[in-house]
Parts: C-alpha cells; structure tokens; sequence
C-alpha cells in the first residue's frame, strides 16, 4: 500500500524532471475535403510523409506538397472535417511503435490494436518509409529458409534475405504456400536461429484475415507471428501504408540480429490502393491507370527485403510477396513489375490445380535465383536429380499423347514422372521436415517407387515416414542437419526404405 | 488568373499598409466565381504575413506592443485577449504559433503525469 507521502513525493520528482519547453506549432487551414484527401493552406514547412492532426483529433500524413497548399490523406474514414479546420504538423514523419510484445498480435498499418488487447505504448518508433540496407551491409544470401513444402525446398529454394514472389490465380494456393511457410517456422531447425514471421493482409476481406489467424492459433504458429491487417473496408490511405508497417516491424527484429519471414498478401491490391490514392490527388496516369512511380513504390518496398552481414547483425528479412494474376496473365503490368523486383518466383497454374496437383507449382516458370546457394548439401544431392527427371517426364509426357507405342526406358521414364509428381503433392498446413522431404525425394528418385502404383504413393510416403520415425530416429537426426549424406547415411537410408517396402503390401 | 496578375491585383488592395475596401470591392466586381476565389485566398495569405497576432491574459499595453513592434518592424501587431493562458503570451505569425504560458506548463505536466500512469 502507498501512502499518501510516497504519492506527493513521487509527483514531486516527476514534476522536476518535466522540462517546460514553450509551445510551438505549425498549423495550415483546411480548404477543401475531397474523398478523403484534404487540401490545406498553410503549414508552409511539412515535409512530404509527415504526420499531422486536425481539430478533432483525426490524423493524416502529407502526400503532396504544391505551392501554396499540400494534400493530406486521412488515416480514418472518418470525413466531418470541413473547410476552416485548422491543421496542424507534428513534426513526425509515419512511424509505428514497435517491441516484443508485438508477437502473437493483430494490428493496422498505424500500430492500433485488432485484437482487443492493450496497444504498445513504450516501444521503438520505427518510421514506415526507410532506405533501404546498402551494399556494405549486405551479405550474400546462404542460410535456407525452409517452408517444409517438398516441391519448393528441392526445386525453388528459398534463402533468408530473399525476395520470392507467389503468382497466380485467385483460389489456387498461393496464401496457402505462404501460411505453410510461416507454419513451418514453429520448428527451429538445430543450429539456425529461428524465424519471427509477419503476415500482411492487404485489401482482403475480414472473414480471409480471420481464417488466417485462426489457423495460426490451431497450428500454435501465433505465438511468433505478427499479422498486420488494412481491410478491404479501410481506407485506401492504410492499405497503402500496410506493407510499408510490416516492413519496418520486420526491421526493428533484424536490427537484433534476428531472421524475419514476412508475406505481402497481397501487392496488386496494395497497387490498387496506391493508384485509387494517386487517382484523387490528380497525378498523371500511367498504363492501366497506375501511376508512374508504381514501379518504384514496389521496388523500395522489396529493397529493405536483406540479409545483412555480421558486423551488422547478421540479421535478414525475407519476403514472400504475392500477386493474384488474371487469366493466368503473368506479362500484365504489376506482375511483370514484381517478377523483375524479386529474385524468384513460384508459379501456380490452374491446369495443375485442376488435375489434383496441389500445390499446383509449376516447375517450368517457377525459379529461385539465389536460392540454390542457400540449400543444403543434402537436399541438394536428391533435388538436382528429381528435377532433371522431371523435366525429362514434362517433355516425353507432351510427345506420349500423341504415339501409342512407346519404347520400354521411354515408359519407365513417364512412370517414374508421375510417381514423381504425385510424391510433391502435400495436403495443406502439413509442411514437412527436411529428413522427411529428403526421405520422399530420395526413395522416388531412387526407384523404389516404381512398382508402387500411382495412387498408393500418398499412402507409401506417410507410412515410410512413421516406419523410418519408429526405427531409424538417429537417420532422422542425422539428415535434419542438412550436412552431405555420407555413405554410412546412405546405406541406412536404403536398408531403412528396403525394410519397409519388405514389410508392407501395396500391390492392388 | 496568373500568378503576375494576382500579385498585382494584392499590391493594389493594400493602401497605407492597410486593405482598402474600395479598391477590392471594384476589383471584386470584375472577377469571375473562380478568379474570385483565388482572389479571396491570396488575400487571405497576404493578410497571415501582414499580421501578427499577440494573445494575452490581459488587455494591451503600450511598453508590451512597442517591444513587439520592435521584433515585428513591418507588420501589424493585433492584441487579442486570451484569459485561459493565465499569465504569459501566445503568438501567432502566418502558420506558425509560439507558446509561452502557465497553461502551456500545466498541460505538459498533466501530459507527463498521464503518458507515466498510462
């Protein structure tokens, strides 16, 4: 209990410590409120992104700066100021407070609470718009960033630092990859540090983002991840700044040294934002309407994507940008914009979707430019055969429709393609180990799948990992380390895969 | 309505340092919705930096507006009385407010006070 002495003393010391600085303020009037864009005189020396209030409270940041006026955009959607309003700088240009205590929240692009808990008042102020890390503080990306998704850890490697963008039509998997991702973060691989995710919600319904927090929770992934959401019904002006909050979130982790994973879910609704925004402060329009700096808006967003090198932290953030396409259209405006920006993409097709093949990668266009130097040595001894095979099946597969006899390697071959092909396929939010994606691949690029018929090859798989989870633990460990399958490996490997195909009856 | 022509039009409607009101009521005739609408608003800025306005707690005095008149050589210094500061002054010259007041000093401690037992 304190009393009353305690309470005046503790008012005393505050009180001289408070420093009474005279007041100075930088105010502008209101002249007009054009759907949500306000015009004001005055506030001759704002600089261009600064915060500023008006009377009742509301906030704005500064987007355009002309000569005897400047051009707010609202942060709320609430429009009741009208002309004669005073306006006034706050000296700030948009930031948002960040700590720990972020991880496991819902919040706006401001910093504001979704989630009905307390707001972060004493963190770091983390400004939103921020050059990007320089050459010096870079280093080459060469840790992997594992999604536990079989088809992209072999063939489309991601390293942390790396910007890889997910492409495709609407409803064919590419939040899912991305929350497959972030749900295999929960697992720390021995020997790397582990990954703080953030997932921005860009334009999207409300009842997708709860989905996608809701499953966060059930896959107990919430507690390192942090989404940031500006909804389909929040003003332009948020989901504009969307990215750009959950950038400057995953920089403040960086700056400690730690590895961020943060998905942009999605950029061309974050482009439709922009171009609504540049649309009402009457900037030129582009191609499709989009403004002319729409590149650059993607371009210095991506940027702060980095890893950086160890006098700086060693920390890095990689993204997962996404882009919904039309009609399989990946050369319209934003999408090629994006792919150019990013250092790989994953591509998903509706004709693979439609067969089954989920997720519905498309190997051919899919790539990682950098990514291969971040594999690790064992899986990259078993992917560089599977998708040599693959390509060998892609091909004869289009030659096969045509012929009916085919000679007997050129049937092994296709045989094999498609017991390749099914052994990728995954079920949703089931991301897989590396001993166990290494395990897959390396049985059917060794041929052990080939007697196997195409629809048991789901059932093999699951049931060769409990086998090799049951009796070969020290395996398990050994390829979890990602170091090179030496011989002994091996050898225990096949004895571990001949044992279980002994064992069990797949024959129909 | 260019720039020139507008800049001319402000030299004109001043006289003595002072808005003449004939002169601009005969300009004002002249000008259309929109001309006269920018007219308004020049007139307007122009007024900001002609004038400097001075909030006291109490009514003027004349040692008070000579020291202002010093540091304002060129402008017209208008004395409003503003009793919530309590003791001090609040100047305002074009878009910028200076603030040196009781009330200025109780705000920041109920700020302080709040922002700590937040």
């Amino acid at each position: 209990m304190i009393d009353s002495q305690d309470i005046i003393k503790q008012l005393e010391k505050k009180l001289s410590s408070t420093s009474f600085d005279a007041k100075t303020e930088h105010v502008g009037t209101v002249e007009a409120n054009n759907d949500g864009v306000i015009t004001a005189s005055g506030l001759s020396k704002v600089t261009m992104g600064e915060m500023v209030v008006f009377d009742k409270g509301d906030r704005g940041f500064v987007l355009n700066l002309s000569e005897d006026s400047v051009s707010i955009i609202l942060l709320s959607t609430k429009s009741d100021i009208k002309e004669g309003d005073t306006v006034k700088a706050l000296g700030e240009i948009l930031s948002i407070e960040v700590d720990e205590g972020l991880l496991g929240r819902v919040i706006n692009p401001i910093g504001a609470p979704l989630d009905g808990k307390p707001g972060i008042k004493k963190g770091k102020r983390m400004p939103l718009e921020r050059i990007a890390a320089g050459v010096v503080e870079r280093s080459p990306v060469d840790t992997p960033l594992k999604t536990g998704i079989k088809a992209i850890d072999t063939m489309i490697p991601i390293g942390r630092g790396q910007r890889e963008l997910i492409i495709g039509d609407r409803g064919l998997g590419k939040t899912a990859i991305a929350l497959d991702a972030i749900i295999n973060q929960r697992v720390t691989t021995k020997g790397q540090k582990p990954v703080i995710c953030i997932y921005v919600a860009i334009g999207q319904k409300q009842s997708s983002v709860s989905q996608v927090v809701d499953r966060l929770k059930q896959e107990k992934s919430i507690d390192n991840t942090i989404v940031v959401v500006a909804g389909a019904s929040d003003p332009a002006s948020l989901q504009y700044l969307a990215p750009f909050a959950g950038t400057s979130i995953a920089e403040y982790f960086m700056e400690k040294g730690e590895d961020v994973l943060i998905v942009y879910d999605d950029l061309t609704k974050h482009a439709w934002s922009y171009r609504q925004l540049s649309l009402v402060l009457k900037r030129p329009a582009g191609r499709e309407a989009y403004p002319g700096d729409i590149f650059y808006l993607h371009s210095r967003l991506l940027e702060r994507s980095v890893r950086l090198n160890k006098e700086h932290g060693g920390g890095s953030i990689t993204s997962l940008p996404i882009i919904e396409t039309q009609a399989s259209d990946i050369s319209a405006y934003i999408p090629t914009n994006v792919i150019s920006i990013t250092d790989g993409q994953i591509y998903l097709q509706s004709d693979l979707f439609n067969l089954g093949i989920r997720p519905a990668i498309n190997p051919g266009n899919s790539v990682s430019r950098v990514g291969g130097a971040a594999q690790t040595k064992a899986i990259k001894a078993v992917a560089g055969k599977l998708r040599l095979e693959l390509a060998q099946y892609n091909a004869l597969a289009a030659f096969a429709q045509f012929g009916s006899e085919l000679d007997e390697a050129t049937t092994k071959q296709l045989e094999r393609g498609k017991r390749s092909v099914e052994i990728l396929k995954q079920p949703q939010y089931s991301p897989l180990t590396e001993a166990y994606e290494i395990i897959s691949i390396w049985a059917v690029t060794n041929g052990y799948l080939d007697d196997i018929p195409v629809e048991e090859v789901g059932r093999f798989e699951k049931e060769l990992h409990e086998h090799v989870t049951i009796h070969s633990k020290k395996l398990l460990e050994k390829l979890n380390t990602g170091d090179k399958m030496d011989d002994e490996t091996l050898s225990t490997l096949k004895k571990s895969v001949e044992d279980f195909k002994k064992g069990a009856d797949f024959t129909k | 309505m260019n720039k020139k022509l507008l800049k001319q039009l402000l030299l004109i409607s001043y006289r003595n340092g002072e808005l003449d009101s004939e002169t601009i009521a005969k300009i004002s005739e002249k000008l259309d919705r929109t001309q006269l609408k920018q007219y308004i608003r020049a007139l307007k800025n122009a007024e900001k930096l002609h004038n400097v306005y001075i909030e006291t707690p109490f009514s003027e005095n004349k040692t008070m507006m000579d020291s202002f008149k010093n540091i304002f050589p060129d402008k017209k210094i208008q004395n409003l009385v503003n009793s919530s500061l309590i003791v001090g002054t609040k100047i305002s010259y074009n878009d910028d407010i200076f603030e040196v007041s009781l009330k200025n000093n109780l705000d920041q401690i109920v700020r302080n006070v709040v922002e700590d037992y937040d």
